[in-house]
């Protein structure tokens, strides 16, 4: 029976640790072979930038780059890039890249992830695709596959997105140099390792109980900094310059909640911290005009009401949305945040950005001596109490979102009115726990 | 009834406001719609000048670096109308989302009231007018539109209809080949200034007449018809005796069908809508009606920098020549000059080498 099916090499271009999660999401379909990209590198950039048009926007050119690698290091000739139609460039992307590289003699597919909205099931023709090129045939053992990989993906998505603010919280007050980062990286290849949704939920607590062997100093208080952007931007740490930690081993606590499950939630609708960000931005900007403009407006009010000692916020040079969102920003009344912007291209070097960030540090740290916080750093507890959820394993409201979009995903997937009648109960429940 | 007359004049109407258009962005698209949908609603209106160095100066002074040419220029436009005319009572800022189901315009004509409310902080309140077909009709933006100025139901759409009309009037006009700033001039000679004429001069004047060319204009009207951007193309190619065909030219029917990108999935913004088509036009069907291609596109448009990419590449394959100018308020007028004449050389000895 194995033979019958075909093996095929599939890849997508990187977005820092997203990639735990979207390999799951492929290879739950059986004879699809994921092959991870080579980490985005120098040579990738140099590639990208060669290939692209002049001034595209950086994410653009850093794909380009790494789908040239994975063809040329490993033969891979069909990709996945997702797409948006929304007012922003994101959703040419793959249309332009796969004109480029095939006009270059690559002889490649890139097929469309479509996010736009992910209740409207449109993601649902890609995973058709996929299944035609496997050659599965048997409509319920697609339904299942379908099933399994969008459970895994999320839950994988959600448990990514707490170790990435553990990775932050536990940077600037480890004793012993080094480790967090080791665990990091380690336990992102345990969770790639988890390959069923049993798997997954027993990896969990693992890998909490490895975070909390970094040996930390309690006693420290440290500047608290609200970190936001653009995604790919924001995710990639080869693209912003390792930005996250290098805040983090400077003594930082980076507080960032853009993360894949963050963004995926939101496409499902039932993202209600984002919701709260529209409203608080929508005197400035009543609509969404594409990229994060109007939830990085919404995060900065925000983090002048939680009284967080500064606000980063980065993305691709030349971006539209996001240039619009600074404008705005920067042109505040209000008290203001120590605030600073980063866009990043090819030619964005490490000791221009490391200069600028020093003399932020050294603001913010005034500012933080003389007492000048909007509000007084006890006030601030939120994150602490986020924090302390994620490592006592407690069930927080986003968990439960996701069992409900697990169950939406059931409804919309199943063909039987009555196990559709069950999940529409089980929801209902749920929504009372929230 | 002929495009120039039965204009609307704020004379045979009680004026209540007193209302400031940035000569900006799409005044150069729209602006015979706006006037006659603002006067019959009883609005004078005020038009910001041309743009000029110290417009441009004073926008780019406060956009962001990264912003587009036009969007600096726009800036510098709604500076002007602030500073000059302190007794404005609006300064009308359309908000464009979308003309119809399918498409969005660029993210910056999203958020262009709030970009005058936030970030220039104008003084004087913004007249807002929403586009967004996605949402509501046109006749209810026109409502919404009139509610702020105290106008009626009825009085709106009415003068949503006839404006209607009068752009429709406008586009066939411009379509027998008329030039944006003439026409301008034709219809509104007391709100706009009359257009220079440049004297023909060169000295192989009669040698280039008798090889003429065809050059078709891609770009965004705003960078086509306002000298200041594109250091005065149209007027420089007339010079060397070039026809110039622009999109308002391109008949209408071409702008019907909707272009699908590589068979995969249709283009969503608007106004790179019309430049694939007309591409797609010469493309197919009018190959031999053009003999080269000139794109305008600004520093650090988004659309445009993918929108040219697969344009430049399709006409790459079936030979035309294809010349990319990027604008931005450094360049320099000589090197433009430089690489468009040679540019024009370049077709014109390839074009006639086998008569001489």
């Amino acid at each position: 029976m194995a033979n019958k099916v075909n093996r095929i090499k599939i890849s997508f271009p990187n977005m820092g640790n997203c990639w735990v999660a979207f390999k799951s999401l492929i290879e739950s379909i059986p004879g699809l072979d994921v092959v991870l990209p080579p980490p985005v590198n120098r040579k990738t950039i140099e590639l990208g930038a060669k290939y692209s048009p002049e001034f595209v926007c950086f994410p653009f050119k850093v794909n380009v780059g790494d789908f040239i690698q994975t063809y040329e290091q490993y033969g891979v000739k069909i990709f996945i890039n997702a797409i948006d139609c929304g007012p922003c460039r994101f959703g040419f992307y793959h249309a332009v890249q796969e004109r480029i590289l095939k006009d270059l003699g690559y002889d490649l597919t890139i097929i469309q992830l479509d996010q736009a909205d992910l209740l409207e099931f449109k993601w649902l023709k890609t995973f058709n695709i996929l299944h035609d090129m496997t050659g599965e045939k048997n409509k319920i053992k697609r339904f299942y596959n379908i099933l399994n990989a969008a459970i895994i993906f999320l839950k994988k998505a959600k448990i990514t997105a707490d170790m990435e603010k553990l990775e932050a919280y536990f940077l600037p007050r480890e004793t012993k140099k080094g480790m967090t980062v080791d665990i990091m990286n380690r336990m992102l290849k345990l969770l790639d390792q988890a390959k069923t949704i049993k798997q997954v939920q027993e990896a969990r607590p693992k890998i909490i109980e490895e975070f909390l062997k970094i040996p930390i100093d309690e006693s420290l208080n440290p500047l608290r900094v609200k970190l936001t952007g653009e995604i790919h931007v924001t995710l990639e740490p080869y693209v912003n310059l390792d930005l996250k930690r290098k805040l983090g081993s400077m003594g930082i606590e980076v507080h960032q909640d853009l993360s894949l499950i963050d963004w995926v939630l939101h496409k499902f609708h039932i993202n209600f911290h984002r919701k709260a960000l529209e409203e608080k931005a929508r005197p400035y900007l009543p609509l969404d005009i594409g990229g994060e403009a109007q939830w990085v407006l919404g995060e900065y009010i925000e983090a002048m009401e939680k009284g967080l000692d500064g606000f980063i916020h980065i993305y691709p040079f030349t971006c539209m949305p996001e240039n619009t969102a600074r404008g705005i920003i920067t042109a505040m009344d209000e008290p203001k945040l120590p605030v600073i912007f980063f866009s990043f291209d090819e030619h964005t070097g490490v000791e221009g950005m490391r200069t600028r960030l020093e003399s932020f540090v050294e603001l913010m740290e005034d500012k933080r001596r003389k007492g000048q916080n909007i509000k007084p750093i006890e006030k601030y507890q939120n994150h602490q109490k986020m924090i302390d959820e994620i490592i006592k394993n407690h069930r927080s409201t986003v968990d439960n979102i996701i069992d409900i979009i697990e169950n939406m995903l059931k409804i919309g997937l199943s063909i039987n009115p009555i196990e559709a009648l069950n999940q529409i109960n089980y929801i209902v429940n749920n929504l009372e726990k929230i | 009834m002929t495009l120039a007359e039965n204009i609307t004049t704020v004379s045979d109407l009680k004026t209540k406001y007193k209302v400031g258009i940035p000569r900006a962005l799409y005044y150069y698209k729209f602006f015979p719609f706006w006037h006659e949908l603002l006067t019959i609603m009883g609005c004078d209106i005020i038009l910001s000048p041309p743009t000029n160095k110290s417009i441009l100066e004073e926008g780019s002074k406060l956009a962001s670096s990264e912003f587009c040419v036009p969007l600096k220029i726009y800036y510098g436009h709604v500076l002007w109308l602030i500073e000059n005319h302190k007794d404005l009572d609006y300064i009308f800022v359309p908000r464009y989302v979308s003309l119809n189901k399918y498409h969005y315009f660029c993210p910056k004509f999203l958020s262009l009231p709030d970009v005058v409310r936030h970030t220039i902080k104008s003084p004087i309140p913004v007249l807002e007018y929403e586009i967004n077909r996605k949402k509501r009709s046109n006749i209810e933006s026109a409502i919404i539109l009139g509610e702020q100025l105290g106008v009626s139901k009825e009085k709106s759409i009415e003068a949503y209809l006839k404006a209607m009309n009068r752009f429709n009037q406008y586009k066939e006009y411009m379509q027998k080949g008329n030039l944006f700033h003439d026409t301008m001039y034709y219809i509104y000679p007391n709100l706009v200034e009359k257009p220079k004429v440049k004297k023909q001069i060169d000295g192989d004047e009669d040698l280039s007449k008798q090889f003429p060319l065809n050059i078709l204009i891609l770009g965004h009207p705003y960078n086509t018809y306002d000298p200041i951007i594109n250091q005065n193309i149209i007027e420089r190619l007339k010079k060397y005796h070039v026809n110039v065909i622009l999109l308002e030219q391109v008949p209408e029917e071409v702008f019907n069908q909707r272009v699908q990108i590589n068979r995969k999935f249709y283009n969503y913004w608007n106004m790179e809508e019309e430049l694939l088509q007309a591409a797609r036009y010469f493309l197919l069907e009018a190959r031999d009606k053009i003999d080269g291609i000139l794109f305008l596109i600004s520093f650090a448009c988004g659309p445009d920098s993918l929108i040219q990419e697969l344009i430049m590449r399709d006409f790459k394959k079936i030979n035309i020549p294809f010349l990319n100018i990027v604008l931005d308020e450094h360049s320099g007028e000589s090197g433009l000059v430089t690489r468009v004449e040679s540019f024009i050389d370049m077709i014109r000895r390839k074009k006639y080498s086998n008569l001489t």
